[in-house]
This record gives structure tokens, sequence and C-alpha cells, in this order.
């Protein structure tokens, strides 16, 4: 007789929740950071730390964490020695985090150095873990290709990056230094995050929200187009070909059709329920678009760049990250609650209140705008009153996830 | 006779499509099977299938799934074929 799911191939609760819960510490350290810098120029070491911290810290912990949960959702695949591996993960990150942030406030070449190594080692052993999954997975869906397609562009930004930063270490800057800076960046923002967060709302927005399934012509052209453009443009930049004002339209072009067939779809939903992850998914949506244009409008006026760092990383990967985990929280609570056999279990939608849920919403939205703003007229005042909201938003949000596992953690016995 | 047990989970939103096949597992025997109709591959439905020692097998028309299940005692196996043409 049926006793509950299988947890066989799910990863052990705690795995991705400490991922999740992480995240947003890592995020509050980043709004401290910037609160705490003598200057607000993104070159700055504090801002530098303070960037790294939102982009390894909140990012790439949210998708270490994801990937464990989607593996075996998205392609019947997952992770082996679940709990081991997201153990050592998962302490590499930290450490490799906690150093890098203190090698920023103290200048010592020893937590540099560590941070380097806890990172490097963190980063390639879990993307080769998840790349090698994926790989086995026999009947490949577009979403399984595009997963695949990414953390191999993840790669290549990594190995770039560690040239990058021995090439500075070494005084060793060769001619082609800032055509490898343009890779890196283009590989990790489109090839790597870009195309991940395509694959993932091929699946979660049918999944979660009841919408339209998307066309199999529809996934194939985004993810395939999206990386042959790419690799295009890194042979343009190698060989100096003069194209980069083509790239540029035809990625905004993929990009803006993304956008669209991704609001059109969740505009027509068949469950129209008030639901705050999907205010997170349209506003991150909105924030890509207004991104794309401001980063075309970018390369003919002399714009500041901050604007653009905000509108795609917070604006468009911060929103979405924070909308996909109210979301999958509640999913792995209910998943894990499901397969211990009990009947009483709390809908998803009952897990996190909902005024708790759009509280941070209005107050991580608020955050964007201004820093937006604040970094386009060079207003300090709008900036740091835009960071404070930043770590407010964030102890919301690590509190509203906390209490949906905490539905779990209380009947764990 | 062959008894079908549909279960349109089209308008569900995750979990309610896993959960409800789950609990129309009991109600399969000799003779009935389960018809599920879903938006897209529910590839963690298969993993519990397969542990329950359960039998399926998906049919993808028109960009809508269908997935049929039935158990070890199901007798009618010969009738399911004809409608899955296999």
């Amino acid at each position: 007789m049926f006793v509950g799911l299988s947890l066989d191939q799910a990863p052990p609760f705690r795995s991705p929740l400490k991922f999740f819960l992480t995240a947003p510490i890592f995020a509050m350290i980043a709004g401290i950071f910037a609160l705490f810098s003598q200057t607000l120029d993104i070159h700055s070491s504090n801002m530098i730390a303070t960037i790294h911290l939102i982009t390894i810290g909140y990012m790439v912990m949210i998708i270490f964490g994801a990937l464990q949960q989607m593996l075996p959702v998205v392609a019947g695949a997952v992770i082996p020695k679940a709990k081991l591996t997201a153990n050592i993960t998962y302490t590499s990150l930290v450490v490799g985090l906690l150093a890098f942030s203190m090698a920023f406030f103290m200048y010592e070449k020893i937590l540099f150095f560590t941070a380097a190594t806890f990172l490097f080692f963190a980063l390639l052993y879990f993307v080769s873990i998840a790349l090698y999954q994926l790989a086995k997975v026999a009947n490949k869906s577009y979403i399984v290709i595009g997963m695949i397609v990414s953390l191999s562009f993840f790669i290549l930004a990594f190995l770039i990056g560690v040239h990058l930063i021995i090439a500075h270490a070494t005084s060793n800057i060769s001619e082609l230094h800032y055509s490898f800076a343009l890779i890196h960046y283009h590989a990790v923002f489109f090839g790597f995050i870009f195309i991940l967060i395509v694959s993932i709302t091929f699946q979660v927005v049918p999944m979660f929200w009841v919408a339209d399934a998307f066309k199999q012509i529809e996934q194939k052209g985004i993810i395939i187009s999206t990386s042959l453009v790419l690799i295009l443009y890194f042979i343009n930049i190698l060989f100096s070909l003069g194209l980069d004002s083509l790239y540029q339209v035809i990625m905004s072009i993929l990009v803006l059709y993304f956008v669209l067939i991704t609001v059109k779809k969740l505009r027509t939903r068949r469950r129209k329920l008030k639901d705050i992850s999907v205010y997170f998914y349209m506003t991150s949506m909105i924030f890509l678009a207004l991104g794309i244009v401001y980063w075309l409008i970018f390369s003919f006026i002399e714009l500041p760049i901050e604007p653009l760092a905000i509108l795609l990383g917070i604006g468009f990967v911060v929103s979405l990250m924070n909308g996909m985990l109210y979301k999958i929280v509640p999913f792995l609570t209910w998943f894990h609650l499901n397969s211990k056999g009990l009947f009483d279990i709390p809908t998803m939608r009952d897990m996190i209140p909902l005024s708790k849920m759009q509280q941070q919403y209005f107050i991580h939205l608020n955050s964007v705008i201004l820093l937006v703003l604040g970094f386009y007229f060079g207003i300090d005042i709008i900036i740091y009153t835009a960071v404070i909201l930043f770590i407010i938003s964030n102890i919301l949000f690590f509190i509203n996830i906390y209490t949906a596992a905490q539905v779990y953690l209380k009947r764990e016995n | 006779m062959l008894k079908e047990l549909e279960l349109d989970t089209r308008e569900l939103e995750a979990p309610e499509p896993i959960d409800m096949v789950m609990n129309a597992l009991s109600q399969l025997d000799n003779s009935t099977y389960i018809k599920m109709i879903h938006r897209m591959e529910p590839k963690m439905l298969y993993i519990n299938l397969d542990k329950n020692n359960l039998h399926y097998k998906a049919r993808i028309q028109n960009e809508t799934v269908y997935i049929y299940i039935w158990n070890d005692t199901f007798e009618k196996l010969s009738l399911l074929e004809d409608i899955l043409c296999l």
C-alpha cells in the first residue's frame, strides 16, 4: 500500500534548505558592506566585495540549492550522496565567502588566498557533479539541454575568471585581457544566469501557476539561439570582427521575446489567485526588459553603468529568485511531509502568510527603484535609503521562508 | 470490464496533480487503470510509480501528456494495449 512519496531520489530536507536560508543572510551582509563603504564607486574594494556577496553569496547559493531540488523534478536525475555533496559544497562556499568578506575588510593576502581556494573548489565541485548527472539523462528535454548549456558556460566563465585573477595578481596583462573580461561577463550573465533562468522558467511557470506549457519551438528557439549568438559573439571578440552592435540587437530581441512570452503565459494563467510569487516574477521580467533596453541605449549614449547592474542583477535576478523561493521552499516542505504519510498537511499557500510576503515584496520593489534612481542621478542619500530597504527586505525574506520550513521542522519527529 | 479512472490535472498547480494521482493509486485493481491528463511530463511521479512497482505509459498529443497507470494485478492489459496502440 502507498504510504507517501518516495524520498529515494529527493535530497534530504536540510540539504537545499540551508542554501536557501543562507542566501538572504549574505544579501544582508552585502548591504552592510555597502552602507559602510567609503565610496559608492563600483570599482572600490567594498563595492567589489558587495557585488560578489550578492552574486556568489545570494545568487549562486540559491542556484545550488534549487538545482538539488529541481534535478529530480526536471530530469528524474539526482545529485548522488546528496547530503554529503551539499555539506561539502555549502561549507566550502560559506568559508570562502566569509574569508572573501574579511579579506576586503582586513586586506590580508592569506584571506584572499583562502577565499579563492574554497570558492574555486565549491563552485567547480558542485557544477561538475550536476553537469555529469544531467549529461546522463537519457531523453534530454530542452529544459535539460538548457541546464547543461548554462552550466557549461559557467565553467567557461569560471576558468576565464581564474585567468583574469592570475593575470592581475602577476601583472601580466595581455592584449586580450579586455576581450577575456568581456567574454567572462557575457558568459556569466547570458550564458550561465539567463539560460539557466530560461530553462527553469520553462519548467516552473506551467508547474506552479497553471499556465500553458512553453511550446517546444519556443524552448528550442531561445536556448539554442542564445547559445549560438553568444558563441558567435566570443568569436567576434577574439577576432575583432566589429559585430558588437549586431550581437546586442539580436541578443536583445531574444531576451525581449522571452520576456514577452513569459509575461503572456503568466497573464493568461488559468488560476488567477492572488500570488506574491507571480508579482515577483512579473517584476523580474519588467526589470529584465528595462535592463536590456538600458543596455542597448548604453552602447550609443554615455550613461552610468551602475543602474544597468541594478536593473539586471537585483531587479531581474534577485526578484526572480525571491519569487521562486516562495514556491520552492513550501514545495520542499510539502513534499517531505507527504513522504512521511501525513494527511493533515497544510497547502503550500497556507505556509507563508500572504500579507508578510506582500510586505516584503513592496520593500524589495522600493529598494530596487530607489537604487536605480539613486545611482542614475548620483544621489547618495537615496542609495543609502535603498540599501537599508534591501537589508530589511532580506531580513523579512529570511523570516518568511523559515516560516515555511518550520512547518516541516515542527513535525519532523 | 475495463474501468478507466480519469484524472484531469491540467487545471491544477503543483503539487496537486501528483497528490491526486498518489491518492488514487489504491483504487487500482485487476480491471481498473488510471488515465492522468497533464500539461507536462511529471518526472517525479514516474520515480514514485517505479518505487511502488506500478506500470505506466506516457503519450504526448498536442502538447498534452496522457499517462496510463496500472498495477501487477491488472488483467485487461491486451485491451489497454489496444487503447495505447502498443
